[in-house]
């Protein structure tokens, strides 16, 4: 979706930065000034600017800690602001993950600040853009789905003590597949902007990057040791003085993970299309999120097969078509229908709320004239899914039910963290 | 006291702004026409003080929410470097210190309308912000280089309520005035708008607001969230002859070709010309004869003046309601012209003459055919005069009488409550206005009460809507009989069903055909037998509404009563709720206010109010759809997302458990239901059907708002 975010000091409105993405056009510094000095404008007159709607797009405007702008212009899909919101808490994250709560929340040298906050953009694009994950609309991690995990589990354990530390993990493809208990007692934001940023990081290298938890600790920051296994596989672990990254390379790494060469192979090849191998999937589904909202995680797969032969064969949805519309599903489901669930440590403008139902909803969904969808909203778990529209309209809502309660009994999804802990 | 043209500022004027009080308009009987008449264009607005007064106590409550804060204004976003007088706010509601910080931040709105339009290339539709610590959305309507905006308190206003209203407020305007420049640069208008707008507020921030104290006491205004987002008018159903007998009256008159209407009476061209005309009856529509544009609007100018409440709450000795008006067809028409045929250079009056509870509404050219009118244009006494006698006569036709039992009657479709499938309450259900159930039954769940019904009562229930009375009993009724009761087992073809309930229903035919009830009589004999029969048959359920119906009717005088057709598959009646909206015809059906009140139900007034939330968020999915196949050209700026542009249906399932449920130790009973809002598309029309109903059977809504709907609306 095309998008524009201006990044610019509350006090002055100087421009920090700007980022644009889609087919948008970069913002002209005047349009940026603009929107920044709307805002000005409402802020001396006593009121709080917040979001303005055109017929194709969305502004959102936040003020963090009386230091920082963000303006959010997006192409409106339906969906509730609660979404916009999200993703600028995300952006003014990135920059405390990388800088520092201090130095964004007290100004002193902007030259200087604007030039530091370059290192965010890899990140602060991935935001922006739409990406094969699901983790940073749901707040969530996303992780890969494989009985092999299991076995990672004692040398991550290891390699992490070994490093003095007790956090630690392991990325695959941009998604999590191990991780010590101190890991997942990480909020969901963190995790998933960690990933996001081992994600950014250069393949194939190896890594030791100062960070600032953006809730555990924005002001003291940690150094990340990451280093590539193998392309797209990546250990992590967040230590403080020692050990030195060259005695991480050089001595850790081969005597953990050589072992498990073949383990991590599986697991890089099964988290490309991250099908649950365990549980049976109706032919029917043609993608699906589910969200583990107390463990903060989430699994997703758009790439499951059209069974050959089938009503769906005739008409197939791409797998960026399924993608953008359970994206946007889900944007237009969380917010209007199901509450949100966000961060305890966040603080949303009274603006987002939800519409106020009286009564609970549970479950949801939306017949289109290629493909079904349908919501499920329980106590732990919500299910997103995207249906072949040739499946029966009764038959939709068994086969979801059906599907999440086979999830929520497969111990690869649902006790990552109990087995541990 | 006798109110003459002459007198009436003088009588209103004398009336101080704390008394309440009532007034009832009647007209002499010795009276000339022209004194009834009593809205003239250049004296006062029309119908202004009349309708405040009537509508609840306005004076008393226009100051109570000046507090909130809440603003109308029109900008001008062109400034004239030249010219420095120029004014900014062209004309701004209201006048008074509650929106003062909302006019100094004018400047804000146009800086935002303007600059968003080159940024994202689409025209600015609505903002939220803070003011102080309350929340306010923000509509707006640009038009060339001005631009309306309306601002009101989140928490009486939903950001698409808000732009929903600015869209009316503007239609109304164009409709009124011809263009919103019109309407707010003369300031002669300004009273007239700030009447107008008066009215608008006092519906928005006072009724709502007083609303949360009570939640089952005035459920109708319940409903109007939704309703009066959607472009239509309410619809009646009425049985077939009275419809006949409303449509040939009107034709007659629409006909105007009785002696004194003639070219010869005039002695030259008739003055107007009647394009069409609908009939009103408290605010429900009962016929129309005019293209759905016009329809809409006049639906929207009635709405705003409050003329529906007026209409619904008060008895109108009469209403005359004369005004210059600019059809949204004819001034800015959307359909490309026909080839070798144009709209005729004319002007268009508005012309509405209530009567008691109903209220013709005409829409008149002057010009093209008939004399052109220049200048300022006086209601033709004669015209009136001919709207009253075709309301007169509507009445003695007994056409409202019929629309007043159809009110009184239970709901058609049969609707349930949802309190009647909670299993046992403390609370009476009988206090709670819910129709009484058979005792014995009334302390268990409702499944069992449907399955322990007595064949006597089932005996009971209405013969009359199994059977067409003015047919002579037929092999085919026993068929009828068996469709209408077993949906479950076999799905019902529509047709039949629909004839049951659209053609059994009472009337005046029947009131006056003694024979005719005779023969139903008989009917009714050989019916419940076959009712009885069919019942051992198959399974046979009838629903708790019609024996609570059944008790109500036994007690009355009269047998007649209107049918009720099930629109749900299943066993149980499971429907709560529905509103579906036909955009060819614009007009909305769903249950009447007084069919709300029949079911009653405290955590049914909780469900309806649900429904109306839901409803909207449906409907901004769905108009995503409709919006997809209007507009197909590309835009520059920042394009939305469309992969939810081709959905179709929408249901969301709600859990509802009772109010206020104190027992800890016990988990609340809970009844899930859907609201499920649905687009039918037939050929190039578009119906959006919206329905709440229980979760047991598994319901094809399809079905459903064809079932509804059938051979329902007005002519066309």
């Amino acid at each position: 979706m095309a998008a524009h975010l201006v990044c610019l000091t509350n006090e002055g409105g100087v421009p920090l930065f700007s980022r644009s993405s889609g087919s948008a056009k970069p913002l002209a510094f005047a349009e940026q000034g603009m929107l920044y000095g709307v805002q000005m404008f409402a802020q001396n007159h006593g009121v709080t600017l917040q979001t303005t709607d055109t017929e194709e797009s969305k502004v959102v405007w936040r003020v963090f800690h009386d230091s920082i702008v963000l303006v959010l212009v997006q192409g409106d899909d339906g969906s509730s602001h609660v979404h916009a919101n999200t993703l600028l808490e995300h952006v003014f994250q990135t920059m405390v993950m990388y800088l520092g709560l201090d130095t964004i929340s007290r100004l002193r040298n902007i030259e200087r600040l604007r030039r530091d906050l370059r290192v965010c953009y890899p990140v602060i694009d991935s935001l922006l853009e739409d990406v094969h994950v699901f983790d940073s609309i749901c707040e969530t991690v996303e992780v890969v789905s494989t009985t092999e995990v299991a076995s990672l589990q004692e040398p991550l354990e290891s390699f992490v003590t070994e490093c003095d530390s007790t956090f630690g993990c392991v990325h695959c493809n941009g998604r999590l597949l191990v991780a010590t208990p101190k890991w997942w007692s990480l909020s969901g934001q963190e995790m998933m902007l960690l990933c996001r940023f081992i994600r950014s990081l250069p393949k194939n290298s190896a890594s030791d990057i100062p960070v600032y938890l953006p809730h555990a600790s924005p002001k003291v920051p940690h150094r990340l040791i990451s280093v590539h296994l193998l392309s797209g596989l990546v250990v992590s672990v967040l230590c403080l003085d020692v050990p030195t990254l060259s005695t991480v390379q050089s001595k850790l790494i081969e005597t953990h993970w050589l072992p498990h060469f073949e383990t991590l192979k599986g697991c890089l090849r099964a988290s490309v299309t991250n099908i649950p191998k365990t549980i049976p999937i109706d032919p029917g589904i043609l993608g699906f999120l589910v969200i583990n909202t107390e463990q903060h995680k989430c699994i997703s797969s758009c790439e499951l097969p059209i069974v050959e032969g089938s009503m769906a064969e005739r008409r197939p949805l791409t797998v960026q078509k399924r993608r953008r519309i359970l994206t946007s599903f889900y944007r237009n489901t969380v917010g209007s229908i199901f509450s949100v669930i966000h961060s305890p440590e966040r603080k949303d403008p009274s603006g987002d709320r939800p519409s106020t139902f009286l009564h609970a909803a549970e479950e949801t969904y939306m017949n289109a004239l290629d493909h079904k969808c349908f919501a499920i909203n329980s106590k732990d778990f919500r299910l997103f899914a995207i249906f072949s529209s040739a499946v029966p309209h009764h038959a939709v809502r068994y086969v979801s039910l059906q599907f999440l309660e086979n999830l929520k009994k497969d111990k690869a999804f649902t006790d990552l963290r109990e087995k541990k802990s | 006291m006798p109110v003459t043209l002459k007198s009436i500022d003088k009588i209103l004027s004398s009336f101080s702004s704390d008394n309440q009080m009532n007034i009832q308009l009647e007209r002499p009987a010795s009276a000339l026409p022209s004194d009834g008449v009593l809205s003239q264009p250049k004296v006062k607005p029309p119908n202004g003080k009349i309708i405040k007064l009537l509508t609840e106590r306005s004076h008393d409550v226009s100051n109570s929410f000046l507090e909130i804060p809440h603003a109308i204004m029109y900008l001008n976003m062109v400034r004239d470097s030249d010219d420095n007088d120029a004014k900014e706010i062209l004309y701004k509601y209201p006048s008074k210190d509650s929106a003062s910080k909302l006019h100094a931040i004018h400047g804000l709105f146009v800086t935002l309308g303007d600059m968003l339009h080159n940024i994202t290339d689409s025209r600015i539709t609505g903002t939220s912000l803070l003011v102080g610590e309350e929340l306010l959305h923000v509509g707006y309507f640009k038009w060339c280089s001005e631009l309306l905006v309306v601002a009101l308190p989140a928490k009486n206003a939903s950001q698409h309520q808000v732009q929903c209203i600015t869209q009316q407020i503007a239609k109304l305007m164009n409709f009124m005035f011809l263009s919103l420049n019109r309407a707010f640069d003369d300031e002669a208008n300004h009273g007239r708008l700030d009447h107008l707008f008066n009215l608008l507020m006092f519906q928005l921030l006072y009724k709502r607001d007083n609303m949360d104290v009570g939640l089952k006491g005035d459920l109708p205004h319940y409903q109007d969230i939704f309703l009066q987002m959607l472009p239509g008018i309410r619809w009646l159903s009425l049985p077939d002859e009275i419809k006949l007998d409303i449509d040939s009256t009107i034709t007659d008159f629409e006909a105007a070709d009785f002696a004194d209407f003639s070219v010869q009476h005039y002695n030259d061209r008739r003055p107007y010309i009647i394009i069409g005309s609908c009939l009103l009856y408290k605010g429900y529509l009962l016929s129309s004869h005019l293209p759905t544009e016009d329809l809409l609007d006049i639906g929207i100018y009635c709405n705003y003046y409050s003329l529906n409440g007026l209409a619904t709450h008060q008895t109108v000795g009469q209403l005359v309601i004369w005004r210059e008006v600019f059809p949204t067809r004819r001034v800015q028409p959307m359909e490309p012209s026909v080839h070798g045929y144009s709209e005729p250079q004319a002007r268009w009056f508005l012309l509405i003459v209530g009567l008691e509870h109903s209220a013709l509404c005409v829409l008149l050219e002057a010009g093209g055919c008939a004399f052109p009118a220049i200048g300022t244009v006086f209601p033709d006494p004669f015209y009136v005069d001919q709207l009253r006698a075709t309301l007169l006569h509507l009445d003695s036709l007994k056409v409202f009488a019929a629309c007043e039992e159809r009110l009184s009657v239970p709901p058609i479709p049969a609707l349930s409550s949802v309190d009647w499938f909670f299993p046992s309450r403390k609370t009476s259900g009988l206090e709670l206005g819910q129709p009484p159930l058979p005792p014995s039954a009334s302390s268990s769940p409702m499944i069992s009460r449907l399955h322990g019904q007595s064949p006597a009562a089932v005996r009971g229930r209405k013969p009359s809507d199994l059977r067409p009375f003015h047919r002579p009993p037929s092999p085919s009724a026993g068929t009828s009989v068996h469709v209408d009761s077993d949906n479950e087992s076999e799905p019902t073809s529509p047709f039949p069903s629909r004839t049951n309930s659209s053609q059994s229903s009472p009337s005046m035919g029947r009131r006056s055909d003694l024979q005719r009830r005779g023969s139903d009589v008989s009917a009714e004999s050989t019916g419940s037998n076959e009712i009885y029969r069919a019942g051992k048959r198959t399974r046979l359920v009838p629903d708790p509404y019609n024996l609570g119906m059944m008790q109500r009717v036994a007690n009355d005088s009269s047998v007649d009563h209107f049918s009720a057709t099930k629109l749900t598959a299943g066993q149980d009646n499971t429907l709560f709720h529905f509103v579906h909206m036909d955009s060819a015809t614009g007009i909305i059906v769903c249950p009447t206010n007084e069919d709300i009140k029949f079911l009653g139900g405290s955590i049914h007034a909780y469900l309806l109010q649900n429904f109306q939330i839901c409803c909207k968020e449906i409907r901004r999915v769905l108009q995503r759809h409709l919006k997809s196949n209007r507009e197909d050209e590309q835009l520059k700026g920042i394009p939305g997302d469309d992969s939810l542009n081709t959905v179709q249906e929408y249901g969301i399932l709600f859990k509802c458990t009772p109010p206020n449920w104190t027992d800890a130790k016990k988990q609340p009973p809970a009844v899930q239901y859907w609201v499920v809002g649905r687009l039918v598309k037939i050929s190039s029309t578009i119906k959006e059907f919206y329905v709440c109903y229980q979760h047991s059977t598994c319901q094809n809504t399809i079905e459903m708002a064809f079932k509804l709907v059938y051979g329902e609306g007005p002519l066309s």
